[in-house]
């Protein structure tokens, strides 16, 4: 830990020196991913790549901030949280259907009559993807 | 016939545009930035686009920075970086207007669970068809 805040400061020195720190996307990166985990996209198979993405992408922003590259470093946290908000919406919305089709599935068996509209309304937002 | 010739002319201004663009050595773009425009396409044309406008609004002006970095410097890293981010954020907006169809759908289908429980247990509770008879 004291290593990693190390590691902060002296990046946030060097980039002092080669230009402002980008400190606002960075924050704003790591707020999309602790966003990302905390509803789950690491458990769920199609947001997970975009949440590993965004992680890789943070750590390789660090690392040119390390060498003073502020440029590069804040494109990288741009890419990061672009990454993370996406794996975000995947997320939700892969859970999102999961609920929707037990739902209906339950509605079918107590026999409710709006069940073929409803999954209709279903595979008409499918073939939108 | 009017709107013919309003066609014809949009093909003529389009293709002196695309030769003006090869006279003038215009820079390919990058393939990043080619597969931005795509997504953003697709997103900007999805039929529920407009359930995700905030998140559409997004994608088209982080695919506008693309294409300024293109014109300014083609080809180069800042161009490919803000070309993935717009690729992305047209992405996040396509699923977005999914994610607001599930829900309604889903919500529609609760309600529905819902009203077929609440007219079906009161007769379930009450013996001898106490519920039916008032």
């Amino acid at each position: 830990m004291r290593s990693v805040t190390s590691a902060m400061l002296v990046a946030l020195m060097v980039g002092a020196c080669a230009g402002a720190a980008p400190v606002a996307e960075m924050s704003r990166a790591e707020r999309a991913i602790s966003a990302a985990q905390e509803v789950g996209a690491e458990d769920q198979p199609a947001s997970t790549i975009y949440l590993l993405l965004a992680r890789e992408a943070y750590t390789k922003a660090r690392e040119r901030l390390a060498v003073g590259d502020t440029e590069g470093a804040r494109r990288l946290l741009l890419r990061a949280e672009a990454d993370a908000e996406l794996a975000l919406t995947v997320a939700r919305e892969s859970s999102v259907r999961d609920a929707a089709e037990r739902t209906l599935e339950e509605a079918s068996h107590l026999g409710v009559s709006c069940v073929d509209q409803g999954r209709a309304e279903a595979r008409e937002a499918r073939r939108a993807r | 016939m009017m709107r013919g010739k309003v066609g014809s002319l949009r093909r003529w201004i389009f293709a002196a545009a695309l030769g003006l663009a090869g006279c003038g050595g215009a820079a390919v773009p990058s393939p990043e930035l080619a597969a931005a425009r795509v997504e953003v396409s697709r997103a900007r044309w999805s039929p529920l686009a407009e359930r995700a406008l905030p998140e559409l609004a997004e994608a088209e002006e982080a695919l506008a920075q693309a294409e300024a970095e293109h014109l300014q410097r083609p080809g180069s890293a800042a161009e490919r970086d803000a070309a993935y981010v717009a690729r992305r954020k047209a992405e996040r907006a396509r699923i977005s207007g999914l994610y607001a169809a599930d829900l309604e759908v889903l919500h529609r289908a609760r309600c529905s669970v819902e009203r077929r429980r609440a007219s079906v247990e009161p007769k379930e509770s009450l013996p001898g068809g106490v519920a039916a008879s008032h």
